[in-house]
């Protein structure tokens, strides 16, 4: 039995415990149950990590779950490096929730059912990440998307949630259904599922030549394999065009967003791509793709947070706009900086949402920055754990967003991806802008709503401790783990799983780096700064601002009219179509034969019913007549 | 020639009575009819050498079940027992019955055992009866079935007091 | 004239017949219940016949199956007929037509 079981059984068994005695018997009791479950976790994980870090790894097959014939799909973990930094993420991030949960979900009604499906969707994506083969990673893939849809969903009375849990079911099946012809090329070609298989250098290269024609065009069949792949990467990790879902997912209660639609389930995607690097770095159009999807959805995302007005959306497309650069390290060759990324990411967004779900808190679940302001009085802790989260997201050196966002740009800049590089950077920038931007109409200025700025408290203890400890990480993690640049601890630790065979890094001059790293200083800064001069020197600038590129404002603060989009493309032909076959031909031409299937018996039978007149002596009388023809025919012929 | 007569005159009572069970409006005259047919069947089984028979005719059909009728018979006492309403399904049916018989008759007769067919007293061996030879059959050869016959009369007897039980 | 096999066999088919018209035309549940019994008998006298004439004893015991089954019948029968008195109040045949079509 392996020690890393444990991971996996403790929050499963607080799942089944509260899923099972919940409602009856726990209910707000259910906090203990499932903090026990994911403390387990952390500790083992843990542990596990510095195990790791020792040289320790895992790859053993728990049980045989499918054999049909030479057909295996076993049941197996998997634990090196990568996982070892994915389990830390999951479970640091799911820990602080769970602590933070006690605070903000605690007068809410289905209380235990909050802590259930925060059990099941941590052992979900724990499995996710533990799983030695692809199909384990299907699974895990699956039910995070489960327990996505119902913690986005949780208050299901809200149309609004409703529907947003629905979305987000929906644009994630689109791309499951490219991940999962991705995964059926994998079993045909490696004749197994288990990443031992299929990243196998030599076989890799064996099947390089085999192309497909798809649409009139030559694939190989490396770079379908790996486009179905980032299909799914795609919907997960809310990458262009399938990104809309995750602003929508901010229905959900805010540690939701924080733990699943910021820190862990919308970076399983990039930890896909990374796990996968054997093979996506042999697809050379699919880097392509991976790069420009990233890159594109990096500026997306940024341009949109700069127009919004509720704090949970602009944290979103923040989010979003931080996967795109996660997505596009990967892309590039850099999956260490990805990883990296997702890593501190993952802390300080985290941060930043709980911080959100804070504010939201004192100001009665509104989130309208443009009623916020001055709060930074009434929410001490909240006030300095927001800011210390701005800072590591904008790339202020040494906080944690610096070491790895400024990683990024410069492996792209080393990889010749220049155009990359250069939106990359002025994204850098703009989030910089966007993130302060909230952060001043939140915190500083003078209350635009008195009556709901006199209302405002900080929040309780359970919930400002998780603020402060994941402050402290976000402080931290970049450069304990990143420095010095390139060549820091992670690069070590991740190194050897993470880069794959064949491949040769660039490496840029020190002289080059050193300018890099002063330019996106520089290019943060200068957000940071024209944020304050527009929030906080000279308030009437942004209405000037937008005035004067009304089109542009007016394109952004509407996301680019995607959904509009999707609704008159894809939503409304169908619906047109549906509506057409519904009444036109299932009612006229379908229910019409099945009905007239049941209408002739019924016509006979009204005709024949009367034969059976009830009368005992008109059977017998039948009977004997019958029986004096059969005597008839058999004794005369 | 005593065994003509005797044939003519229990077949005539046979069949009259058989008449009177059919036509008589009150069930219990057709009841008391009915034993007169039983005798005479009864006096039919002798002629054909069949004694046992006979008398098992007489103890079981004429004393048990025939009895068992009067009994329900008194029991309900049923104030309709008259014939079925429309006369044109009184003719049809005693048609349909003469059609029968006539089909029986013609085969009978078609068959040849009308010159033939001979009909005397059986030949036994020493010391043997009808009554031995019959037991000697029936609880060697047809053993089971005897058997069988006792598990559906236990069977009948149970389902009967099950379904006239008041409950 | 000899006595003949037919001799019986047609006095068996006239008992017969007369049955059968009894089912056919009584509406009295016990008379049709009786004139089945005539045409049990009539297939007894039947089987006696043969048996004579086949010197063979297989007929008679064939009797007492058929007393059997028609003591059997009469016994299922008749508590039928109570059961069915007890919840109609009658046992006239062409008034228990419930399963009309």
């Amino acid at each position: 039995m392996h020690l890393e079981v444990l991971i996996l059984l403790g929050p499963l068994v607080a799942f089944l415990i509260n899923g099972l005695f919940g409602r009856l018997y726990i209910k707000n009791n259910a906090h203990f149950v499932a903090i026990a479950g994911v403390g387990l976790s952390w500790i083992v994980s843990i542990i596990t990590f510095f195990r790791v870090m020792g040289g320790h790894s895992v790859d053993a097959t728990l049980y045989n779950w499918v054999a049909a014939g030479k057909f295996n799909i076993p049941f197996g973990i998997l634990v090196d490096p990568l996982t070892a930094i994915m389990l830390i993420v999951v479970t640091t991030v799911s820990t602080m929730v769970h602590i933070y949960s006690m605070g903000y979900m605690h007068d809410d009604e289905g209380y235990w059912r909050f802590f259930t499906y925060l059990s099941i969707f941590t052992f979900s994506m724990l499995i996710l990440v533990m799983g030695n083969n692809f199909l384990m990673l299907f699974v895990g893939w699956e039910l995070v998307g489960l327990s996505s849809y119902l913690l986005i969903g949780f208050w299901f009375y809200k149309k609004s949630a409703a529907d947003a849990c629905k979305k987000a079911f929906v644009m994630n099946r689109i791309g499951d259904f490219g991940f999962y012809i991705g995964l059926l090329l994998v079993i045909v070609t490696f004749q197994g599922l288990n990443y031992s298989d299929a990243f196998q250098y030599e076989a890799i290269q064996a099947i390089k030549a085999n192309t497909y024609t798809v649409f009139g065009m030559q694939f190989s069949l490396i770079d379908l394999m790996t486009l179905g792949l980032f299909c799914g990467a795609m919907g997960k990790s809310a990458q262009f065009p399938l990104h809309t879902w995750l602003p929508d997912a901010m229905e959900g209660p805010t540690p939701v967003s924080a733990l699943i639609h910021a820190a862990t389930m919308v970076t399983a995607g990039v930890y896909m791509v990374a796990r996968c690097n054997a093979l996506f770095s042999e697809a050379h159009i699919t880097s392509m793709v991976v790069v420009y999807v990233g890159m594109f959805t990096a500026f997306l995302g940024a341009t949109i947070g700069l127009t919004q007005y509720d704090l949970k959306r602009i944290l979103a497309y923040s989010t979003v706009s931080q996967l795109g650069y996660m997505i596009m390290a990967t892309g590039v060759g850099a999956y260490v900086a990805g990883i990296f990324h997702l890593f501190t990411h993952a802390f300080f967004k985290g941060l930043l949402f709980l911080c959100s779900g804070s504010v939201m808190h004192a100001m009665h679940n509104d989130l309208d920055v443009r009623k916020m302001g001055g709060l930074k009085k009434k929410m001490p802790i909240t006030y300095w754990t927001y800011l210390v989260g701005c800072i590591a997201i904008a790339g202020i050196p040494p906080l944690a967003g610096f070491w790895s966002k400024d990683e990024i740009l410069a492996m792209t800049f080393a990889n010749g991806h220049m155009f990359p590089w250069f939106v990359a950077t002025v994204v850098a920038g703009m989030t910089a802008f966007y993130m302060f931007r909230s952060f001043f109409l939140v915190f500083e200025g003078t209350p635009r709503n008195q009556h709901m700025h006199d209302h405002a408290h900080e929040s309780p203890a359970t919930m400002t401790g998780p603020l402060v400890f994941l402050a402290i990480l976000s402080v931290l993690a970049g450069a304990v783990f990143g420095y010095p640049l390139e060549n820091g601890f992670i690069h070590h630790f991740l190194g050897p799983v993470l880069t794959p065979e064949g491949a040769h890094p660039h490496h840029l001059e020190h002289s080059t780096a050193l300018m890099l790293m002063i330019l996106s200083i520089v290019v943060a800064a200068a957000g940071i700064f024209i944020s304050w001069l527009y929030y906080i020197k000279v308030p009437s600038l942004p209405g000037k601002t937008v005035k004067a590129f009304k089109p542009v404002h007016t394109f952004f603060y509407n996301k680019w009219f995607f959904d509009e989009l999707y609704d008159a493309l894809i939503v409304f032909p169908i619906v047109t179509i549906s509506r057409f076959l519904w009444r036109g031909f299932d009612v006229n031409v379908i229910d019409f034969t099945v009905n007239a299937f049941g209408k002739v018996p019924m016509f006979i039978g009204g005709v024949a019913r009367h034969l059976q007149t009830g009368r005992m002596q008109t059977y017998i009388f039948t009977m004997v007549v019958g029986v004096i023809v059969l005597f008839t025919i058999f004794y005369t012929v | 020639m005593m065994a003509q007569v005797a044939f003519y005159i229990l077949a005539v009572l046979a069949v009259v009575s058989a008449l009177g069970v059919i036509t008589r409006e009150n069930p219990v005259h057709s009841a008391l009819w009915m034993l007169l047919t039983f005798f005479s069947v009864a006096g039919i089984f002798v002629q054909l050498g069949a004694e046992f028979v006979a008398a098992i005719q007489v103890l079981v059909y004429a004393g048990a079940i025939l009895v068992l009728y009067l009994f329900v018979v008194m029991l309900l006492n049923p104030r309709a027992g008259g014939f079925i309403r429309m006369p044109a399904k009184y003719i049809i049916g005693s048609a349909v019955s003469i059609v029968v018989f006539f089909q029986i008759a013609i085969t009978v007769w078609s068959s040849g055992i009308f010159k033939n067919g001979t009909i005397g007293p059986l030949p036994y061996a020493e010391g043997m009866n009808n009554v031995r030879a019959y037991g000697n059959v029936l609880f060697t050869k047809y053993l089971v079935p005897f058997e069988i016959a006792s598990l559906l009369l236990l069977v009948a007897m149970i389902g009967a007091i099950v379904i006239a039980r008041k409950d | 004239m000899e006595l003949t096999l037919a001799h019986y066999l047609i006095l068996s088919a006239v008992i017969f017949a007369l049955g059968m018209t009894g089912v056919l035309i009584r509406k009295n549940l016990i008379v049709m219940f009786m004139s089945l019994e005539l045409m049990l008998n009539a297939v007894n006298i039947n089987l006696a016949a043969f048996s004579n004439y086949l010197q063979d004893m297989t007929g008679q015991i064939f009797i007492v199956f058929v007393m059997a089954v028609a003591a059997a019948e009469a016994a299922v029968g008749l508590a039928l007929i109570i059961s069915l008195f007890r919840n109609k109040q009658t046992i006239n045949a062409e008034e228990l037509n419930i399963m009309r079509g």
